[in-house]
């Protein structure tokens, strides 16, 4: 490959047909050839598209793993979400800092050696884990990270050093094998599957007769909402137009969620088919999996599964690499940064259905929804429903993490109460429950009677068990750190308001917040959540709602109260009343 | 074009289907704040300042067209509560100091504020260091004005097409850039037009602050719109 800038820049745009579509490619490839992109690569890139260079940079700065600024030839992703600093994350970042002669956030000079923090990589399983140039590397400790910032500062590739523990170490994990998938227990989705099955029975069928099974199935979306996956097939299938799209969503960024790794690792297959029935049903030729920028080492495997896929049926799907933003696994972001541009959710309706990516129906759904959809077409529906409650049939995929003693894969159906997944899991002295991520529910472990589904306790898989030993306002302060981080900026209730709450918990923590503080906050949690653009802002508050409502002294401990001597319970309208009165007779006398 | 009743607050009124609904509401002479808005302009959902509830669900109002027999709540003291938050919120994000202001008169933010009958902010003020952007040949960039409205970056291009002003980074971190090579050739209209579309102070022209006296300008002479006291 050419490594000359300009010369590259020039044949990358005519390999991509100059699409702008394609841009997040396009920065990629010039981020992995020059380890980041320089003002100069913007210049040239921008004449090359015909486009100004502010328009590029608005993509360009939006997503975290893209670097304006020498980041290194090895650049080192921390996971810092709170399962990574319960599991030793702090330990492991120290060995590196000290290693490498450098802080958090910055380049090694010397060894052309960056070291990053990224929230969750979805290896909260088998964390501290950090991704090296995009390799993942597991169960890390501040000796491994030793060994592995020695080996690296000698030159030796990332690659190489996957599966290797430690120089004194014998044991070595097999090549490839740094990631586990272990699954605890499996129902419907994973039991053993005939490979083609799926499909083969939905060709048979019409269009309307697999919309139909599936309603008749009850699947809901597995991404967490839980819009009836039928529903939302049948309103794109209606609508008119030359093109439909299909398109998977596989941003799997909330944190402590991973099950789609392992759908995307082991049962590929079964997404591709479920995407190519979607296809049928909706009538669609093409289909999209957006794949989050932290499962890119999944692409090489992804691939070759695809390449055997393509030989055997006529659907089409490609994959699109993010560039880190959890926003994007808001499906109208999702399309947004399909399309080269930032990931901000667009502004509904139109809902997706109607106009999608570049302006056609598409359909969104989650890694799990396709696959649920291949295994519903292999058994029929009514196997699928016998499982679950009412409003929430079948059984599901959940990620367990967090201080228990087996960690992994489980499938569970709908309404396992809180009592036997603590049973199931092993948790040891377990305090909380975060039930569907920093967006979801935080719930005492006595609240053992709680139903996981859709009526109760609505997940997107994620549950993280937190022992006795964990503070839980640093919890809800890492949550609020992520939302603020993570929100995309263009609606003001959500840029400016997680600030606001943020800063609150962190007053609660520094034990300077007054009881007056806490009832404003409510009020402002109310706001956010009503005036927000998308589901980022809408659900930003629930750590602080939901811990309020689990553990109430939680907050009364820390709070100081309002001193009997000021004057707290200041009533602006009461006391500017007069004055009030006074000036509008006045206005309205002259 | 079809006309369709719709509620607003429990009162009947007639507009145009599929018109927007802060035209249609305002064609019936009620006033929905709003700052990103802006009429006859594609919609851009950034500020939310014009958020009521549509049959039960709180909505952004510019977002939304009218369609047959729409219950809307508009002036409920909740709802005029919760839009005057959002202001107070995007005062304290950025610094707003008024008097200062080569906007002051002209200013939809301090307008609107101003209809709300916003005396202070119930958040604390956060004081950010914003810098103020002197790069460009003809155009200043007031960071600590900017409201993030997305107006310039979506509404606005040169004559050959190409955006001069785009947003970079996200969250907290998210601002108004300019592309300094094409904001040199910009024509003088142009420029009058980059500041006119800006709701604040943050796009200035170099050497034009304060054409106009403090005073006689635009919301110095007609408020923006007017509230009805909302129901207790």
């Amino acid at each position: 490959m050419d490594t000359f800038l300009p010369s590259f820049i020039e044949k990358l745009v005519i390999q991509y047909q100059g699409d702008k579509c394609t841009l997040l490619n396009m920065l990629w490839d010039i981020q992995k050839h020059f380890d980041y992109v320089s003002e100069e690569a913007v210049a040239h890139l921008a004449r090359n598209l015909n486009i100004s260079q502010i328009d590029l940079q608005d993509t360009l700065t939006f997503y975290h793993f893209f670097h304006t600024r020498p980041a290194g030839k090895v650049k080192i992703y921390l996971d810092t979400s709170v399962t990574a600093v319960h599991q030793g994350q702090a330990q492991v970042q120290a060995a590196f800092e000290k290693e490498l002669g450098i802080v958090l956030g910055e380049v090694s000079k010397d060894y052309d050696i960056g070291l990053y923090a990224t929230p969750c990589i979805g290896l909260s399983d088998q964390g501290p884990a950090c991704l090296i140039n995009f390799l993942p590397f597991t169960q890390m400790t501040a000796k491994r990270a030793v060994f592995i910032a020695r080996q690296l500062k000698k030159g030796i590739s990332p690659q190489k050093l996957l599966g290797c523990l430690g120089r004194k170490s014998k044991k070595r994990l097999r090549q490839g094998q740094e990631v586990t998938n272990l699954i605890q227990r499996k129902d419907f989705l994973l039991n053993d599957r005939v490979a083609g099955a799926g499909l083969k029975k939905a060709m048979q069928k019409t269009p309307e007769d697999i919309i139909n099974n599936i309603k008749i199935s009850g699947l809901r979306g597995r991404g967490g909402a839980g819009f009836p996956t039928w529903k939302k097939w049948e309103l794109c299938r209606n609508t008119e137009s030359d093109t439909h799209y299909v398109i998977c969503n596989a941003d799997e960024g909330e944190p402590g969620t991973f099950k789609d790794r392992l759908l995307l690792t082991k049962h590929a297959p079964m997404l591709f088919e479920g995407m190519a029935i979607t296809g049928r049903a909706i009538g669609a030729q093409e289909g999209i999996i957006y794949l989050r920028a932290e499962y890119q080492y999944l692409l090489p495997r992804l691939s070759r599964a695809l390449t055997i896929f393509h030989k055997k049926y006529l659907f089409r799907i490609r994959i699109q690499i993010g560039a880190g933003a959890y926003v994007c696994g808001e499906e109208t972001a999702l399309l947004e940064s399909l399309e080269g541009k930032r990931g901000e959710p667009r502004i509904r309706p139109p809902f997706p259905v109607e106009s999608g990516y570049k302006g056609r129906p598409t359909v969104i759904n989650n890694v799990e929804t396709f696959c649920t959809v291949t295994r519903i077409m292999e058994k029929g529906p009514k196997k699928f429903c016998d499982k679950g409650t009412e409003q929430s049939s079948g059984t599901r995929l959940f990620s367990l993490s967090g201080d228990i003693l087996k960690p992994g894969i489980y499938e569970w159906p709908f309404g396992i109460t809180i009592s036997q997944i603590l049973t199931e899991v092993r948790a040891r002295d377990a305090l909380a429950l975060q039930i569907g991520g920093p967006s979801g529910t935080l719930i005492s472990a006595h609240e053992k009677e709680r139903k996981i589904c859709f009526e109760d306790l609505a997940t997107g898989g994620a549950i993280t068990v937190f022992s006795k030993k964990r503070d839980l306002l640093q919890i809800i302060q890492k949550h609020m750190e992520f939302f603020v981080n993570e929100s995309c900026g263009c609606c003001s209730p959500c840029r400016a308001g997680n600030v606001m709450l943020l800063e609150f918990v962190q007053m609660l923590k520094d034990r300077k917040a007054h009881a007056r503080n806490l009832k404003n906050v409510l009020q402002w949690c109310r706001i956010i959540t009503q005036t927000s653009r998308c589901g980022l802002g809408q659900t930003s508050s629930n750590p602080i709602l939901t811990a309020l409502k689990s553990f109430p002294e939680l907050f009364h401990n820390f709070l100081i109260p309002d001193p009997k001597d000021g004057v707290w319970n200041f009533d602006l309208k009461m006391a500017t009343g007069k004055y009030d009165q006074i000036f509008e007779k006045n206005e309205h006398g002259i | 074009m079809k006309e369709v009743s719709f509620k607003i607050d429990g009162k009947t009124y007639k507009a145009p289907l599929g018109e927007n609904l802060i035209m249609a509401a305002k064609r019936n002479g009620v006033y929905i704040p709003t700052l990103c808005y802006l009429e006859g302009h594609p919609c851009l959902g950034t500020c939310r300042v014009c958020t009521i509830r549509v049959n039960g669900r709180s909505m952004a109002a510019c977002t939304l067209t009218l369609t047959e027999n729409m219950q809307l709540e508009v002036n409920t003291s909740e709802l005029q509560d919760m839009r005057k938050a959002i202001v107070e919120l995007i005062f304290v994000e950025g610094n707003h100091f008024c008097p200062a202001c080569e906007k002051g008169g002209d200013c939809q933010l301090q307008a609107v504020a101003y209809a709300m009958d916003m005396r202070v902010a119930r958040f604390h003020y956060s004081f950010s260091p914003y810098r103020i952007h002197y790069e460009g040949k003809n155009i200043i960039l007031e960071h600590n004005r900017c409201m993030h409205c997305k107006r310039c970056t979506n509404l606005f291009q040169d004559d050959q097409g190409y955006k001069i002003f785009s947003f970079i980074n996200r969250g907290s971190k998210t601002r108004v850039m300019i592309d300094l090579d094409r904001e040199k050739l910009l024509s003088a209209e142009k420029l009058r037009e980059a500041k006119q579309l800006c709701p604040t102070g943050a796009i200035l022209l170099q050497g034009g602050g304060f054409d106009r006296a403090i005073g006689t300008r635009q919301y110095d002479q007609r408020p923006i719109g007017v509230i009805p006291k909302g129901e207790k």
